[in-house]
């Protein structure tokens, strides 16, 4: 199953429009010639497609993700050898991860490409992968809180709590106006899941100075620039079906979406100053009195002023 | 919004005392030779500078109007009643600042305890009505709240469809 779709530029895509591309042409179809392509995707997450002449019809996919260790201890490798099973290969330079496959030999080609294209998004989504196995299989009671490092110093918090998983993204900011703006934006969340999208995990915003009360249960201290905390509290109910997919995407693009859409904000309220600047502009060029650069005498000889 | 009923008696106050305060004319310095210096700026000749006077409509909103024989500086106080006011506030201002010479009589800097200050000296009235002139700052000063508030709107806008185009995807 595929990421979300994208409705315009709003909703960020799961998927890799690089990787699918690319491996669409080796997959589904019948290119193999040699080739390198490296390129980067979110959360600095580092990509290469290797395909060496010797063995054209064998595609590695090397990945560099910073906290590839924690996410396998904490759910990837069950993903890892769920969907890529027995495709671990030993990484090249400056990567810490890699699957090698050969095109010939693939069963579901369509289904497969789509798995090798949101690999980001599988590992990452490992632990939640976890948490939400153990959810739906009703085993979830004793499970130990996660602490998900995909990027330095804004944690994701993976907790079991009264037959629910709640998913607690740190939310920092290291400018002054991006952490206000979040604030507006996370306190939104709350509100439109109590109010209008009933349908979707119940959000509860905290602020820097009061966490969660799940935080309690793992260490961890807060950076002075935390614009705030976000709780998801997923239930059975949101991860039946493709649901499970669907959340882990989406949760694991959450940060993301969030920043994309901060930025974008911030660019809509430029264009609204330059605007007004302009608009001013003119009541200001009213005060100028207007001088005259023609002169006629009555005989008709013009002159002109510069 | 009980506030916007004092707007236009605030308004209208600030009008009248800039008309009689912008009664400006050139005057070269009397301290160095040769130089011509905004006296409201420099200070050093009290019999040039008249007494500040504040216009306040309540405590967080006012403007100071300062006078002096061939300069006028008028700093405002905007009111920002919450965190993103404030900074849509102070982003805007800085914004302005910034373009300070294309809008001629506005300051580069604010005064302190202000947010945004013009400097209206002899020379820009030579070139400029002095009425449009005091309409171009009363019109700037009604402007500013209009377009806080409808920053504010549209942020909070943005955010609510950005939560629902989200959260509906669950």
């Amino acid at each position: 199953m595929s990421g979300p779709p994208t409705k315009g530029m709003i909703l960020l895509e799961a998927r890799s429009a690089i990787l699918y591309e690319q491996l669409r042409s080796r997959i589904v179809g019948d290119k193999r010639d040699p080739c390198e392509i490296s390129f980067y995707d979110f959360d600095d997450v580092g990509i290469r497609i290797v395909c060496q002449e010797s063995s054209p019809n064998v595609v590695g996919v090397h990945l560099n993700i910073r906290n590839i260790a924690e996410l396998k201890r904490m759910g990837a490798q069950e993903v890892i050898d769920r969907l890529y099973p027995g495709m671990e290969t030993t990484p090249a330079d400056g990567y810490n991860f890699a699957i090698s496959f050969d095109c010939d030999a693939v069963a579901d080609k369509e289904k497969f490409l789509d798995n090798v294209a949101e690999i980001r998004k599988n590992i990452l989504g490992g632990p939640l992968d976890k948490a939400f196995g153990l959810l739906l299989a009703k085993q979830s009671a004793n499970m130990a809180p996660m602490v998900v490092n995909n990027r330095p110093d804004e944690p994701m918090f993976v907790v079991e709590n009264g037959g629910k998983i709640i998913v607690i993204f740190a939310v920092d900011f290291s400018d002054e106006t991006d952490r206000t703006l979040a604030k507006v934006f996370l306190q939104e969340f709350e509100e439109v899941q109590r109010m209008y999208v009933r349908n979707a995990p119940p959000c509860l915003y905290s602020p820097a100075g009061n966490p969660p009360g799940e935080l309690s249960r793992v260490t961890y201290t807060p950076k002075s620039t935390l614009a705030g905390f976000l709780s998801f509290s997923v239930e059975e109910r949101h991860i039946t079906g493709p649901g499970k997919n669907n959340a882990i995407a989406l949760l694991t693009s959450f940060r993301n979406y969030l920043h994309y859409h901060i930025k974008s904000s911030k660019t809509y309220l430029h264009m609204r100053m330059r605007k007004k600047v302009a608009a001013w502009m003119l009541v200001l060029n009213r005060a100028k009195p207007e001088i005259e650069t023609e002169k006629k005498t009555v005989s008709g000889k013009t002159f002109v002023m510069k | 919004m009980a506030s916007s009923g004092a707007l236009k008696p605030y308004l209208d106050t600030v009008k009248a005392t800039l008309n009689a305060a912008v009664c400006i004319r050139n005057f070269p310095s009397q301290v160095v030779e040769r130089h011509n210096k905004p006296e409201v700026e420099v200070k050093q000749s009290k019999e040039l500078t008249l007494n500040p006077l504040i216009v306040s409509r309540s405590e967080k909103e006012s403007c100071l109007i300062e006078a002096s024989v061939n300069s006028v500086r008028v700093s405002i106080r905007i009111k920002q009643a919450d965190d993103i006011e404030e900074i849509l506030c102070h982003k805007f201002t800085r914004f302005l600042m910034q373009r300070s010479e294309q809008f001629l009589i506005m300051r580069r800097k604010a005064i302190e305890n202000y947010d945004i200050s013009f400097l209206i000296t002899h020379s820009h009235l030579e070139t400029m009505w002095k009425h449009k002139l005091i309409d171009f700052i009363i019109q700037f000063m009604e402007d500013i709240d209009k377009e806080i508030s409808a920053m504010k709107i549209a942020i909070n806008g943005r955010a609510r469809m950005v939560a629902t185009e989200f959260l509906k995807q669950f």
